[in-house]
């Protein structure tokens, strides 16, 4: 709800488009590299530019935001209770469920900011070359979903803890948890597998949509509001 | 108006507030009183709806806190203990942000500026609030809580962190508020009870020790008729003469000229006592009746209280 009248937004904004920058840099240099490297035109292989920079550039975003989403929503509801200010919420007429809806979308306003900053490169790129526009389109809704469950969980870990440090480090603890699981052997097929929180962001880097990725999201994104609907619902009885 | 039920808090197994009940109306200014840890915070947080009550009901302006939660907050203005204020906002943002939980949505710009100027905190309507002083945070938490002109104003310590000056301002406000409002306020200070508020409860353990209106209150204040005595000259013989007199009780001797007395019936010995401290020659510097104190009464009841 203060995000935008506080520094650390425009500090994390910034943080977040230079990286992303500069790894689509990167990306771009070793594209430029290969295209110019006569071994590799002797194989007559083709480069696309959606291949070499665009899908490890999101790729690249989701590991930034899975370091950079608990900072941003470590101290959503922990502050709170600090300043006493969950007093003032608690008390106006209004629900627990816009208590965790209001910070939700302030987070999730601030992070659309975040995404629209980091796609100017491949706007530029889109501008000046020839990537294939489902592959962005699809990425971004990717990050996107990725970015929201993120958030959902980063916010859950705030509710449990005074201590903003505290909730970071829960929320990037169920943050890895859930990326990891999906490095088992047998993650194309089994449950783990489906747990897994980057295993669902691949097809749509690769430009494929399905309903089970965005079924899977959709109800990651409710889970970890419902969960900290509960916790602020329950603390008022301690 | 305010109307408690049956109010009880329950940690486990340690109960916190007891059974109380007690109601305040229209126009009527409640101070709460008790010593630290007696629950007067817990009280106004469930009157608040910040806490549900273990057992009891709270009716605010007619709506039941639990029941209807929504139609009951929207009547209450709450200022608790610690101000609770965003500290990288500022006082405007802030206001502004408190208008929009409120749902104040007509003459919103109009009612932060009324609030402010009540509160006397315009000059600072620009400053981040973690910049400012208690004074000033105590009374931006007073601002936010009459933002929405609510019929009901819990307040937990108002004047805490004020100086003498803006302590004045805020009593004043509090009587102007109170005229037309139902107001509780917790406090410390016990004079300030008897400048502010109408109705006196007091609570100890969490439970209520004394429930009075300020004229009873006033009635035990008036003390025992006692006379205090202040003189230059200090002999032995003088409490043996004052004790001779027909009107006097008991003369209790402070030491260093000081003397309590206590007179037989309850009408007022002072021109009695002062002829003959004139006649005597010993040197008058002080005679005054002894007043008891709110400190003395409210000491009094949780002494007793602690006998039981």
């Amino acid at each position: 709800m203060s995000y935008f009248v506080s520094p650390i937004a425009y500090i994390v904004l910034l943080v977040f488009t230079v990286l992303s920058g500069v790894f689509f840099f990167i990306y771009l240099e070793g594209f430029a590299q290969v295209q110019f490297d006569t071994r590799a035109q002797l194989f007559q292989q083709s480069f696309s530019l959606t291949e070499f920079v665009l899908q490890p550039y999101f790729g690249t975003i989701s590991v930034l935001l899975l370091l950079i989403i608990p900072m941003l929503t470590m101290r959503l509801l922990s502050e709170e209770k600090k300043q006493h200010t969950s007093e003032l919420l608690f008390t106006s007429p209004i629900t627990v469920i816009n208590i965790v809806l209001g910070k939700y979308l302030a987070a999730l306003a601030l992070f659309i900011l975040m995404l629209l900053f980091s796609s100017i490169f491949v706007i530029v790129l889109y501008l000046k070359g020839n990537p294939d526009p489902g592959v962005i389109l699809s990425g971004f809704m990717g990050l996107f979903l990725i970015g929201a469950s993120f958030l959902a969980v980063g916010l859950f870990a705030s509710s449990l803890s005074q201590n903003q440090i505290v909730s970071a480090v829960i929320s990037f603890g169920l943050l890895l948890l859930f990326w990891i699981i999906g490095a088992s052997s047998d993650a194309e097929t089994s449950v783990v597998g489906y747990l897994s929180i980057i295993n669902h962001l691949d097809n749509f880097i690769k430009g494929v949509v399905e309903v089970k990725d965005l079924v899977y999201y959709i109800s990651f994104i409710f889970i970890g509001l419902f969960l900290t609907h509960i916790v602020l619902d329950s603390q008022r009885w301690r | 108006m305010i109307k408690v039920q049956n109010l009880t808090k329950k940690y486990g197994n340690i109960v916190a507030i007891d059974n109380i009940s007690f109601q305040v109306n229209k126009g009527e200014i409640l101070g709460f009183l008790g010593p630290n840890g007696a629950g007067k915070t817990t009280t106004m947080r469930m009157i608040t709806g910040y806490m549900p009550a273990s057992e009891g009901r709270v009716e605010v302006s007619g709506f039941d806190i639990a029941d209807d939660p929504i139609a009951a907050k929207n009547e209450i203005g709450y200022l608790p203990e610690n101000p609770p204020l965003y500290d990288d906002m500022k006082v405007t943002d802030f206001l502004d942000f408190v208008a929009g939980i409120k749902g104040v949505q007509e003459g919103r710009a109009a009612k932060i500026e009324d609030s402010m100027n009540k509160c006397g905190i315009s000059d600072v309507k620009g400053r981040l609030i973690g910049n400012l002083s208690k004074g000033y945070r105590q009374r931006i938490g007073i601002a936010q809580a009459i933002l929405n002109d609510p019929s009901v104003l819990v307040l937990d310590e108002p004047t805490i962190g004020l100086d003498p000056k803006q302590i004045i301002e805020i009593r004043e406000l509090i009587k102007q508020l109170g005229s037309e409002r139902t107001i509780i306020l917790s406090t410390h200070i016990l004079p300030e009870v008897m400048m502010t508020c109408s109705k006196v409860v007091i609570i100890n353990k969490g439970r209520i020790v004394l429930e009075t209106t300020l004229g009873e209150l006033n009635e035990k204040l008036d003390g025992d008729n006692e006379i205090h005595l202040k003189l230059e000259k200090y002999s032995s013989d003088i409490k043996a003469k004052l004790s001779a007199l027909q009107s006097v009780q008991n003369v209790n001797d402070l030491g260093s000229g000081e003397f309590i007395i206590k007179s037989r019936q309850r009408n007022n010995i002072g021109d009695e006592i002062a002829r003959v401290v004139i006649d005597n020659n010993w040197g008058l510097k002080e005679i005054r009746p002894k007043l008891n104190t709110l400190e003395d009464v409210f000491l009094n009841v949780i002494s007793s209280e602690l006998k039981q």
